[in-house]
């Protein structure tokens, strides 16, 4: 793909640096900000997208193995056995060829996720002891995973006071 | 689910989300200019009977990543000399959902308690304005030292200076004025609810206010936050005595006069409510709103370490904090970090209804930062167990 999406990234960098952002009236102080915020932008975007359908692809193998871990232990009364079985669906529901888009991937994370969602209300109102001893472990565990996934996906905005700390994308992606 | 989950929720909190969720589909939000804002102000001064009205100067101000501020100066029948106000006005949705009318409401009680700016007066659906927006006398005063002028957001990550000791007492002194006023049965506040004395009710209204901004603005779902909300519930403390809480005392939210360091206006009136005294002390302590200073030692809101802090505030106000009703309401308040930023930000900017799309989003990429640091507080609430 010629002209290729980093060059053009680049270009638009070079374009807001140069040209756009010195002719931005400096009395307009949110014009500025949002000058300095598109450049800011398009540098994450640079160090992103070529990963975003692994991140995605790695996002989906996340949740969809917590959903797993969870519907292994799920026990309860009524409202725990309805979400168990919602959730089984959802998990059936992914297909063997999964899409190779990361929006496609998103797509069955986000129908995983909601009903681990609703087996964690469910499990809140009527889940036996064990469950929900395991369901704290199950979720807290999955969840600082995918906190260290996404801090290292926007460590180059600089807001993470750990950021000198992360590893890379690329480490992230290949562990 | 339960459909009575939230059902513990201020009426006019809910009335709000209502109305946000009726009014997204006007988007996209575009900034408004200067001459729609004088436009629009003309039409809510000639509403309040406002004769021979002149504005001008309308400039927006810095700062504001949840609403549009504008400064304005205002001449009329009533006003002989020209004085400057401040407008703070909704964008169309926005990174966390207020009422400027309970906002008014409350500035105007507390007059003669803390300094506040004085209202002027209120669009509170904005049908004058547009947006629902307030209008308060503009106090003099600074944010920051000048020297550290248009460093961080929202006034973050900026310290101090030679101003810490001269602020440093009175952040506290005007923190225990807000928890310890008690003519709020006196004043016009009737778009607030005070939680029932001896229960969880004040928790729970909190609780319930952020799960359902995650419920209406739930752009994906993480598991964890909705996870973190039952252990709320299931650890609820209960409160005996719950007072007024600003929700949003820190650093960049109070105004200071150079060089005298005089604290002139406690801002940012919006997340006010009645509830635990914890719950602010938990916000005041959030690492966020704290930097360190030359020797490398952690201050809250750049002003003090956190030790001092808490012992000041039981000394000033006669109460005794309890260490794990703090780090209960440091968890809430880590929670609804990760929280608005997962969902309200990322829904307005999707539907480009804000002001600052590209800040909001810029801010809620932090969000995991935040559920990091929910995860080492439930911990370290467990130990205390």
């Amino acid at each position: 793909m010629l002209p290729n999406i980093s060059t053009r990234i680049d270009n638009l960098i070079k374009a807001m640096e140069t040209i756009v952002s010195p002719a931005v009236d400096p009395k307009n102080g949110l014009a500025q900000e949002q000058a300095t915020l598109i450049v800011g932008h398009l540098k994450l975007l640079n160090s992103q997208w070529d990963m975003a359908y692994l991140f995605e692809k790695r996002a989906f193998e996340e949740m969809n193995s917590l959903g797993r871990e969870l519907l292994a232990v799920a026990d309860g009364g009524s409202e725990t056995q309805t979400a168990k079985l919602a959730l089984e669906e959802e998990l059936r529901a992914v297909p063997e060829n999964k899409p190779h888009t990361s929006e496609g991937m998103s797509q069955y994370t986000r129908s995983i996720g909601n009903a681990i969602d609703q087996l964690i209300y469910a499990c809140h109102d009527d889940g036996s002891i064990a469950f929900k001893k395991l369901m704290a472990e199950s979720v807290f565990a999955a969840g600082e995973k995918q906190i260290m996934r996404e801090r290292i996906w926007f460590q180059a905005t600089g807001l993470d006071p750990e950021s000198d700390r992360l590893p890379s994308i690329e480490t992230m992606l290949r562990d | 689910m339960h459909a009575d989950r939230y059902a513990l929720l201020e009426p006019r909190i809910s009335y709000i989300y209502n109305r946000k969720l009726k009014n997204r589909q006007q988007g996209p939000y575009a900034p408004k200019d200067a001459k729609e804002i004088e436009a629009g102000l003309h039409k809510l001064f000639h509403s309040i009977g406002f004769v021979n009205v002149a504005i001008a100067d309308v400039g927006r101000m810095s700062g504001g990543a949840s609403k549009e501020q504008f400064a304005f100066s205002l001449k009329h029948d009533g006003l002989s000399v020209a004085e400057r106000f401040v407008l703070r006005m909704d964008p169309l949705e926005g990174i966390v959902e207020t009422c400027r009318l309970r906002e008014a409401e409350l500035i105007a009680a507390l007059q003669n308690v803390v300094p506040v700016p004085v209202v002027l007066a209120v669009d509170a659906e904005g049908d004058h304005l547009g947006r629902p927006g307030v209008i308060c006398s503009l106090v003099k005063g600074v944010t920051a030292p000048s020297a550290e002028s248009g460093k961080g957001v929202s006034g973050i990550g900026i310290g101090y200076g030679s101003y810490t000791e001269k602020i440093a007492p009175q952040f506290i002194d005007l923190l225990v004025k807000i928890h310890l006023w008690n003519d709020w049965e006196s004043s016009q506040l009737p778009n607030y609810v005070l939680p029932a004395k001896g229960t969880t009710e004040a928790a729970e209204y909190q609780i319930n206010l952020w799960a359902k901004a995650w419920v209406i603005d739930k752009v994906e779902p993480v598991p964890l936050i909705t996870f973190t909300e039952t252990w709320l519930r299931e650890n609820a403390p209960v409160c005996d005595e719950p007072c007024l809480l600003h929700c949003d005392y820190r650093i960049g939210n109070f105004l200071f006069e150079e060089p005298s360091g005089q604290i002139t206006a406690i801002l940012d009136w919006e997340l006010a409510h009645f509830g635990d005294f914890h719950e602010d002390l938990a916000w005041v302590l959030h690492p966020f709103f704290g930097t360190n200073n030359e020797k490398n030692e952690f201050l809250v809101c750049g002003l003090m370490p956190r030790a001092h802090f808490i012992a000041e505030y039981q000394r000033l106000s006669g109460r005794t904090v309890n260490v794990k009703i703090l780090k209960y309401y440091e968890v809430m308040n880590a929670w609804k970090c990760a929280l608005m930023g997962l969902s309200s930000a990322v829904m307005a900017a999707t539907n480009g209804n804000n002001h600052q799309d590209l800040l909001i989003t810029w801010l809620a990429s932090a969000g995991a930062v935040h559920m990091s640091h929910m995860i080492s507080l439930v911990k370290e609430y467990e130990t205390l167990m």
